[in-house]
């Protein structure tokens, strides 16, 4: 018998390249969801490193930079806030 | 005013003692002794005149009254009489009244001789039969006793006592009293009920009624035409001649009529018609308006004959009018629930109820007797939960015809909703019926998953009439608004939308529904191949108008995944990893990849195995194409989710399948490029090669096994290159017996040892199953397999007796 493969349907899940259950630090949902005003997780609300190593969804850090209160620190560790563009390892 | 009160004591006094017979004049009233003589013998002459003797009806018909009161008898009789009359005969209350003498001695004639001629018919209850024959010779003879008693004061008292009153009135008079005295002597009950039967047969056979006679009736149709009509008005007159038409025979009619009208409505109308298929209440009312008030006024003038009471007919109409169409409604409610579920012939009924439940009664009537039904008909452990939602569909249309404010729907479907609330498998039901994909022009047969009325409604549903409903409370614009209905109940809610599938989302709570739809399109996208997902946009678009946007942000993302991963199939295709691993995969299957986001998505299944060679191969290239293109990102592969076509090519044949995964790895082991041998393999050697679970490779070789690929023997599975070698591959194999039937056996036997053998292993595989199924499934797999139900049924209580089987309720089984 010759079994012959017509059209395979994967599925995969896609995560972001953060430790599990990991939160992000202004809306305290996890990473993998969405900030609090977003519907569709992924390229809608992508994420958003800082130079400090703090990671957070995109609108959050937004919204904190722009208060007047936060004088432009990250949340986390008082440090400037500074994004770091991450590249793929390869 | 004193002289009256003294008469009405004096008639009281009399009729409770009665004066004797020889009732005569007192002396002292007349005067003077030789007047007084002369009163004594005029009376003397007048009485035995007048004497009636014990003569009986024959006599005096053979004979003729004139020989019986000839003047010539008795020539001085006028001469007496005017004495009489001179000395105050006339006068009333006189105790000297010749009349009233006259009047006793009938009553005595009338107890003697005609009594016992009557009550020996009356002395038993009539048969219904003879009831009409029996008043018949009542009034006969009474009309000729009536006669008799009349005849000589007629013609010869009457004439000479006119100077003193008008003979209209003194036989008027007498004539009351005859009456009474009938109807005093007589069993009026059982005459009644005699005449009620009359009546109300007569009835029934002019609105023919009666069901062998099939024509349906015409409501113009004059019922005075009619003979047995005829016979029965003459009845009526014939009883009003002799005193038997008053009060108790008005009660007779009444309820004969009373019974006609039921016997009407219902022995003719509904009980011919038990689905509803004709709307009722308008040919009812023409004959509530035409026909019946005909034969009651022309029964009515025939028993009293005062004009006013056909007047007054034409004012009850309206209230027979409501009696019928009550009737009529509370013998169609008791079949509400058939109309429901017949609804598509049923609307005649429906139209009949809605026409019944004008009042606040009746409507209270309807709920109390639907709920009733619904509880022993639906509501209980015996329904599929498929059945009440259909039924569910059902009673929302219906009630939308009947009552369009939701009032009574409201009412009605709540026990329903409390009772589905406790099926845990409702929600899951509401949600596959809602994504059921329905072809047009087939049809929908209900699985025990999937209710075909909903999927038929949301089907027939406008994606763009799925609107959110404006909060009507809060929309101080509204000019259309309106009060709630005067019977809501508090807590009340005017329907948000008046669509069937509305209420259905209203069944359920929720917290079960958001968790059930959640869980049903996680498993749903996976499975279905493309598409535009019509019926999922739709379903979520319903939801959301229902629970809201935040409740279901979930399944919008799980819808959205899908297209996302269409979006991102196309770059990842183009990248150099993708390319290089695609190059290298022989065959190049189309391959395609749901990525979907971890987060959002219900508990997906886990299950870790070790996929084809080259469509690992195909997922590593994609998996670092993904990577090149989203950064920052980790797939992880879900190997157990996904369908896959697979073709067999075998010796004689193709098989092509589209199935899961897990199952296309399986069949997938057993491919060989050049070896001719077929390939062999145990579930415990798969279960290793594979990494798989031995439940997964179990169930891949059945499924396999099932459509004539692999053969199983003693644990092995192996492939089936070629039909015709599968007829020889052994006798423990189920197809060995497509062989034919030897020839000269001349009468196939239903109870052959293969035949056992694929009914045991049928039910070792299906548990209980019912003999049509099992008849069913052997002609399926056994194309020699020729018997029909009955012979298998032979064979089936054969090995019953051989206590290998039992049957427990039409389902056969393997006795344990």
């Amino acid at each position: 018998m010759k079994v012959n493969i017509k059209s395979w349907t994967a599925v995969a899940a896609w995560r972001w390249d953060m430790p599990e259950d990991d939160v992000c630090g202004i809306c305290r949902s996890p990473y993998d969801s969405t900030c609090s005003k977003c519907k569709y997780p992924g390229d809608e609300c992508p994420l958003l490193w800082g130079e400090c190593n703090h990671c957070f969804h995109a609108h959050c850090i937004f919204v904190w930079i722009r208060a007047e209160t936060s004088h432009g620190r990250c949340p986390m560790c008082r440090q400037e806030w500074k994004i770091v563009a991450k590249v793929s390892q390869d | 005013m004193g002289e009256h009160v003294r008469n009405m004591e004096q008639t009281i006094f009399q009729s409770v003692f009665p004066p004797s017979f020889e009732l005569r004049p007192s002396p002292e009233s007349i005067g003077s002794p030789s007047a007084q003589a002369e009163y004594m013998d005029a009376w003397s002459t007048a009485t035995r005149f007048l004497e009636l003797g014990d003569i009986s009806l024959g006599a005096v018909e053979s004979l003729g009254y004139a020989a019986r009161w000839n003047s010539d008898r008795f020539p001085d009789f006028e001469a007496a009489l005017q004495t009489l009359t001179s000395h105050g005969l006339g006068s009333n209350q006189d105790e000297g009244n010749l009349i009233e003498w006259y009047c006793f001695e009938v009553k005595r004639h009338f107890v003697t001789v005609i009594r016992p001629i009557l009550e020996s018919e009356w002395q038993l209850n009539v048969p219904c039969g003879e009831a009409f024959t029996v008043l018949k010779r009542t009034v006969t003879i009474l009309t000729a006793a009536k006669d008799l008693y009349m005849y000589p004061l007629l013609i010869h008292v009457f004439p000479i006592m006119d100077t003193y009153m008008s003979t209209n009135d003194a036989r008027q008079k007498v004539e009351n009293r005859l009456h009474a005295i009938f109807s005093h002597h007589l069993p009026t009950k059982r005459i009644y009920d005699a005449l009620g039967f009359v009546m109300y047969s007569t009835g029934c056979e002019v609105f023919r009624t009666f069901r062998d006679h099939g024509q349906p009736l015409l409501s113009d149709y004059d019922p005075v035409r009619n003979e047995s009509f005829q016979h029965m008005s003459e009845l009526v007159h014939g009883l009003r001649e002799v005193g038997l038409a008053g009060r108790g025979a008005q009660v007779a009619f009444a309820r004969a009529m009373d019974k006609l009208m039921g016997e009407f409505v219902i022995g003719q109308w509904v009980e011919s018609d038990p689905y509803g298929q004709r709307h009722m209440t308008p040919a009812l009312i023409r004959w509530i308006e035409g026909a019946f008030p005909t034969f009651m006024k022309q029964v009515l003038v025939n028993m009293a004959d005062g004009s006013n009471i056909v007047s007054e007919t034409d004012q009850e109409i309206v209230k027979w009018h409501e009696m019928a169409v009550a009737r009529l409604g509370k013998a169609r409610v008791k079949s509400l629930f058939d109309f429901i579920t017949h609804l598509d012939v049923s609307t005649g009924g429906l139209m009949d109820i809605k026409d019944y439940i004008a009042t606040p009664a009746t409507r209270s009537q309807l709920t109390a007797s639907f709920s009733q039904q619904l509880s022993t008909r639906l509501l209980h452990a015996g329904t599929a939960t498929t059945r009440i939602l259909d039924v569910y569909i059902y009673i929302v249309r219906a009630f939308k015809v009947l009552d369009p404010k939701g009032v009574l729907l409201d009412r009605i479907t709540r026990p329903v909703r409390r009772y589905v609330r406790d099926r845990n498998d409702a929600a899951r039901v509401i949600i596959w019926s809602l994504l059921a994909e329905v072809n047009h022009g087939a049809p929908l047969e209900s699985t025990p998953t999937m209710s075909s009325e909903i999927a038929r409604e949301i089907n027939s549903l406008e994606l763009e009439t799925v609107a959110i409903a404006p909060v009507e409370d809060v929309d101080w614009d509204n000019m259309t608004w309106m009060p709630d209905p005067i019977d809501a109940t508090p807590d009340y809610k005017k329907p948000a939308s008046e669509d069937v599938i509305m209420h259905l989302l209203g069944l359920c709570e929720r917290e079960v529904f958001i968790d059930e739809v959640k869980s049903i399109l996680g498993e749903h996208l996976l499975r279905v191949e493309g598409g535009q997902f019509i019926n999922e946009t739709r379903l979520l678009k319903l939801f959301t108008a229902r629970f809201g946007a935040d409740k279901l942000q979930a399944c919008e993302v799980m819808l959205k995944d899908m297209e996302t991963s269409r979006k991102l199939t196309w770059p990842i295709v183009r990248t150099e990893a993708y390319r290089a691993a695609s190059r290298s995969t022989p065959g190049r299957p189309r391959f395609k990849t749901h990525i979907v986001s971890s987060f959002f998505w219900p508990q997906l299944l886990q299950e870790v195995f070790d996929i084809p060679q080259p469509v690992d191969r195909l997922c590593k290239g994609f998996e670092q194409g993904f990577k090149k293109v989203k950064p920052n990102r980790r797939l992880k592969w879900l190997p157990a989710l996904g369908r896959v076509t697979v073709e067999l090519e075998l010796k004689d044949r193709r098989v092509e399948e589209e199935v899961p995964t897990w199952n296309a790895t399986v069949i997938n082991a057993f491919g060989s490029t050049n070896s001719t041998a077929p390939v062999s393999y145990t579930v415990e050697q798969l279960a290793e090669d594979l990494s798989m679970k031995p439940f997964f490779v179990r169930a891949a070789l059945t499924f396999w096994a099932a459509k004539n690929v692999l053969y199983e023997r003693n644990g092995t599975f192996t492939v089936i290159e070629s039909l015709n070698d599968y007829g020889n591959l052994g006798p423990s194999q189920p197809v060995q017996s497509v062989q034919p039937a030897e020839p000269e056996e001349e009468k196939p036997n239903v109870d052959t040892p293969v035949h056992r053998q694929m009914i045991l292993a049928m039910l070792t595989n299906h548990g209980g199953l019912p003999i049509e199924r099992i008849h069913m499934m052997l002609k399926v797999v056994l194309p020699t397999f020729t018997f029909d139900a009955d012979e298998l049924g032979h064979l089936l209580v054969t090995m019953i007796g051989d206590e290998i089987l039992v049957n427990q309720g039409g389902l056969f089984s393997l006795k344990r």
